[in-house]
């Protein structure tokens, strides 16, 4: 049975607009009660600031004190959402939305991993068995997008003009799972799916392992797609698909989170030709790092 | 960085009644099975622009062997992506209908122009730079050796690169030349 969401076919009569109206109020009115409370110290806050020059993200160091009641609450009320969406898509895999997210260990042990990178975000919707892995990263990731966005938020603010030139996110630790090549200068930019942030990567170079040898670097064009670019890697053998919005048919572009899962079938594509596309929410990097991290870091720094 | 726990806190908790972009779900998209997707592989290429001396990044794409756009590279530090008009039309160096591809030949007081082969257009440039060469060439000015000649004078050109500008100059100096001049300078 076909898992992509994005293969769902049509369930209730709500556009794709209204869902991502739904989506902004449900958080809005959840987020003002707060997900965090007092959670670091002055100098844990200060030893997350210093890290992330040394590449750490900074949530890796971030001990965020959960207020559970705020993370149930709005865990229901995101299982509702998407149940009032793909009611039959739920129904066709058996998944009953009281199952659909289910903690299956103390809130905050299991959200504080998921934010450090040392879980996989599908781990938190570990009641629906029969949802794949991938839709289970994009429900759990979607899930943290409130407290990883709130933090992007005030890093912003700290940190505007912050010279992040890594292929993971600066906050959330999270492999860029798509990307965008602006219209006015041709820059790349890579977008987390984690905290919608979005900062900027060489174009020609790979985000995964940092090969810059352009020999094994490329893009698949794909001819029905033909806005978009499947970067490819032959070193890592990995994928990303980037929205090239210079081309006329990238008018009016939609929100990044939209089109990603709207062009699921291009990572589809990817995998058909050998490489393999970044899963939703898939962390990079376990803090602290092991050899290959160091050694992705130590290649970001010779280019 | 000096920022308080609490200050990061708040800016965390109010900023995001107004941040946009939240993770959206489309159900209702019906594509083609990615099995009927066709794909081409592309390439690109990081190069220098051959126009002047300033040296401006440019990315250069290629499918199927064929270049199909070139660019200026938004992550090279002179030109962070812009490129001049020249720059700009570089595409047409790979691309272009109206390229010469084969000799053309005009005689003198001709109004015609007359198709030649390779071969043909070398045996005449040796010729006639043999020929100038010889009818100008100095070997000695007020006693002193310069094997020069003031006949011929060389203008490198704008598309070369370092490799075949200095083989020219080499040339050029070679045959006596000391009028030997290239475009990025002018």
């Amino acid at each position: 049975m076909d898992q992509n969401i994005s293969h769902a076919g049509q369930s209730g009569a709500q556009s794709r607009n209204d869902f991502l109206l739904s989506f902004r109020q449900l958080v809005a009115s959840h987020l003002p009660s707060g997900f965090m409370s007092e959670p670091n110290t002055h100098e844990q806050l200060e030893y997350a600031f210093k890290t992330l020059s040394e590449g750490a993200p900074l949530l890796a160091n971030f001990e965020a004190e959960v207020q559970e009641h705020s993370i149930l609450s709005f865990a229901d009320e995101l299982s509702g959402l998407l149940f009032s969406h793909l009611s039959d898509y739920f129904h066709n895999l058996n998944v009953d939305q009281s199952d659909l997210i289910v903690f299956p260990m103390p809130v905050s042990t299991m959200v504080n991993s998921v934010l450090k990178g040392n879980t996989d975000a599908s781990a938190l919707v570990g009641g629906a068995h029969t949802l794949s892995e991938e839709v289970r990263s994009l429900i759990g990731t979607m899930l943290m997008r409130p407290i990883r966005q709130a933090v992007r938020i005030a890093f912003e603010h700290d940190h505007p003009s912050h010279e992040w030139r890594l292929g993971y996110c600066p906050v959330c630790g999270l492999w860029a799972p798509m990307g965008r090549i602006e219209p006015e200068h041709g820059r790349r930019l890579l977008w987390c799916i984690g905290c919608n942030g979005q900062w900027r990567f060489p174009r020609v170079c790979c985000p995964l392992c940092y090969e810059s040898d352009q020999k094994k670097l490329g893009y698949l064009s794909v001819e029905e797609w033909p806005a978009w670019r499947l970067y490819t890697c032959e070193t890592c053998h990995r994928s990303l698909k980037t929205r090239d919005e210079r081309h006329a048919d990238c008018a009016g572009a939609t929100e990044m989170d939209i089109d990603y899962v709207d062009s699921g079938i291009l990572d589809d594509v990817a995998s058909r030709d050998g490489y393999k596309p970044v899963k939703p929410g898939e962390p990079a990097f376990r803090v602290p790092f092991d050899e290959t991290a160091r050694k992705y870091i130590e290649r970001s720094r010779s280019i | 960085m000096s920022v308080s726990r609490r200050q990061f806190l708040k800016r965390s908790t109010t900023g995001i009644a107004t941040g946009v972009g939240l993770l959206g779900l489309h159900p209702s998209v019906a594509a083609s099975p990615p099995l009927t997707l066709k794909t081409a592989q592309c390439k690109e290429t990081t190069t220098i622009c051959p126009y002047c001396g300033v040296g401006c990044g440019q990315i250069v794409s290629v499918k199927g062997g064929k270049v199909i756009n070139v660019e200026g590279d938004p992550d090279h530090p002179i030109n962070e992506g812009a490129v001049c008009s020249k720059g700009g039309a570089l595409y047409q160096i790979a691309n272009n209908e109206r390229r010469l591809k084969k000799v053309l030949y005009r005689a003198p007081k001709s109004d015609q122009w007359e198709e030649k082969d390779w071969d043909w257009a070398v045996d005449r440039i040796a010729k006639r730079v043999k020929e100038t060469r010889d009818k100008t060439f100095i070997g000695k000015e007020k006693g002193k050796l310069v094997n020069r000649t003031d006949g011929i004078a060389c203008l490198g050109g704008a598309a070369l690169d370092n490799e075949e500008c200095y083989m020219l100059s080499k040339l050029m100096r070679a045959l006596g030349l000391t009028y030997i001049e290239h475009q990025a300078r002018i």
